[in-house]
């Protein structure tokens, strides 16, 4: 099976190539915005890379949030039109099981893992997954102040870009090893092993913010 | 060609050809979302356009009877527009053209409005190059001299609102619904238009520009703090219509003025955009184009709101000019006309 993974969810523009359980190419952009420029002409220098052609691949893997509402939208709109183009099916994996999965390979040094993603809002996105990367609680968003009543009694260890916000809070100290970031790598492995269903949706899990909008 | 408009609060995408003939064109209307909020809110419209555009362009090969193998590009809306939206339709069409091998084009909106009428031209009747374009919206009141693809001379431009946007405005003043130009429109049939003395901004100016701030600000004045009856009503919207159908037509003639002075007389006149189905606006300008010896041509209404019929036909007539587009293209929340027509002069 060949997987073309892909996150825009935070701030990088990152896509793996996974065919017959290897990732054969990976190419990670930093970039807080312009997604929407880069990601596309990411794609077709990976399978370049890869010697592969969109058609080719058998499904397309891609984190659905949270993060930003821009670049997950941007990832998932890119899915659609490769599915309408190839008619290979989209699956889709939250920017927590990917992080999650990410602590869990390299080693989780407490019973308990939270995932912490910058909303950019005060309150920030999390949820709490065991040491194998298996979610204990629903995602959830709330003030940096509140996670610890809210995650209960226990060591935790953290991962995620807001996992400095909410550190003070719980006593840890600051690590620089956090990830921040999916790898696109796990996100192509999670999908592998996900059944194909319907066209995952966005997952936004903060409602819009409603003003009505001028245009020029 | 498939095209994709996702600028505003239609999800819509659709099928042209070259010779002219809409195969399909499917329009998913948001404005029941917008509705409480008493106008577009950027990230529910750009949610949306995501959850229906899949659907949306599906049904559009559908109808056409077609499927991707059968075209030959992608064409969509790369601004100006509410960018969260733009985003997800130029990003569906590049996807689509960077991996069923075709031709992408990004579409300026307005470009898109400007040449819509040579679409719908009458078969034995092409729109030529020059004419002269009125376009009202929401979002947007220009009077466009239209050289030819990607050829476009700003005349003027609204220093303010855009007509449709103070139609929205005037219609929430005096409560009735949004979108605002129907609702007013509806109102002012019973109305007398002659009841309240509204200002004609800019009249008699000698530039082409627009302002109606001034206008919304008399009307809120006119209307005041009490609860209005339903005759009040009726005649405010029709005093309001009829200031602004007064400023749209002095405006179009200065730009005409100008418009002659280069291009002589006797080409035609063009309305478009969603304002244009305002039926005592559309019936002052052909009044206008008939004074000044102008033959006046206006899209279906269906083709003057935004559609994606618009931007396949705009896709089709640069890439009968020109090379196609980029697939790094970045999505633009400003993108003038004159902008478009220096870019395109760099490129040829």
């Amino acid at each position: 099976m060949r997987i073309l993974a892909f996150d825009c969810a935070g701030a990088q523009c990152a896509a793996a190539i996974l065919a017959d359980d290897r990732i054969v190419a990976v190419r990670r952009v930093e970039a807080a915005r312009g997604h929407a420029q880069l990601l596309i002409p990411l794609l077709t220098e990976l399978l370049a890379a890869g010697r592969l052609d969109f058609g080719d691949l058998d499904r397309f893997a891609v984190t659905t949030g949270p993060g930003s509402f821009t670049g997950i939208r941007v990832a998932l709109a890119t899915a659609h039109g490769l599915a309408l183009g190839t008619g290979a099916p989209i699956v889709g994996v939250t920017a927590f099981e990917a992080l999650a999965a990410g602590a869990a390979e390299t080693g989780i040094a407490a019973p308990r893992l939270l995932v912490a993603i910058d909303s950019r809002r005060t309150e920030l996105f999390a949820q709490i997954f065991d040491s194998a990367g298996i979610a204990l609680s629903e995602p959830a968003m709330l003030a940096p102040e509140a996670v610890d009543a809210w995650a209960g009694p226990g060591p935790l260890a953290l991962t995620g870009d807001a996992a400095h916000l909410v550190a003070p809070y719980l006593g840890h100290p600051s690590d620089p090893a956090w990830t921040t970031q999916a790898d696109p790598a796990i996100v192509a492995r999670l999908a592998a092993d996900k059944p194909v269903g319907p066209p995952p949706a966005p997952f936004y899990l903060r409602a819009p913010d409603a003003m009505p909008a001028r245009i020029r | 060609m498939l095209g994709i408009e996702t600028s505003c609060d239609e999800t819509a995408a659709a099928i042209v050809d070259s010779d002219r003939h809409i195969l399909s064109n499917v329009v998913h209307s948001q404005i029941a979302a917008h509705t409480p909020y008493g106008g577009v809110v950027p990230e529910i419209a750009a949610r949306a356009h995501l959850e229906y555009l899949d659907a949306v362009i599906g049904r559009a090969l559908t109808d056409a009877g077609i499927t991707l193998k059968d075209i030959d590009g992608v064409a969509a809306t790369g601004g100006p527009g509410l960018i969260g939206g733009v985003i997800v339709g130029v990003m569906t069409a590049k996807a689509i053209a960077a991996s069923a091998g075709k031709k992408f084009v990004a579409v300026n909106h307005l470009e898109a409005h400007a040449l819509t009428a040579r679409l719908t031209a009458p078969a034995g009747a092409p729109l030529e190059f020059p004419y002269l374009l009125l376009l009202v919206s929401g979002g947007h009141c220009q009077l466009l001299d239209v050289e030819g693809v990607g050829r476009y001379r700003r005349l003027g431009t609204t220093i303010d609102d855009a007509a449709g946007e103070a139609f929205d405005k005037a219609a929430a003043m005096l409560g009735l619904g949004f979108p605002g130009g129907p609702a007013l429109e509806k109102a002012a049939t019973q109305g007398d238009p002659k009841r309240f003395q509204l200002p004609r901004p800019m009249l008699g100016r000698p530039n082409a520009d627009f302002s109606f701030s001034g206008l919304k600000t008399a009307l809120r004045r006119a209307a005041g703090a009490t609860m209005l009856e339903d005759r009040a009503k009726a005649d405010l919207a029709a005093s309001f219509q009829a200031a602004i159908t007064d400023v749209l037509v002095d405006r179009t003639g200065r730009a005409i003025d100008a418009f002659e002075e280069k291009h002589g007389s006797g080409k035609p006149l063009v309305l478009a955009g969603g304002v244009a189905a305002n039926k005592s606006i559309r019936t002052a300008l052909a009044d206008l184009a008939e004074r000044r010896g102008m033959a006046l041509a206006v899209p279906p209404i269906g083709l003057c709101t935004d559609n994606a019929a618009m931007v396949a036909w705009a896709g089709i007539e640069r890439l009968a000019v020109g090379p196609a587009d980029d697939l790094d293209f970045a999505p633009r929340p400003r993108w003038p006309l004159d902008q478009a027509a220096a870019a395109a002069g760099a490129k040829a």
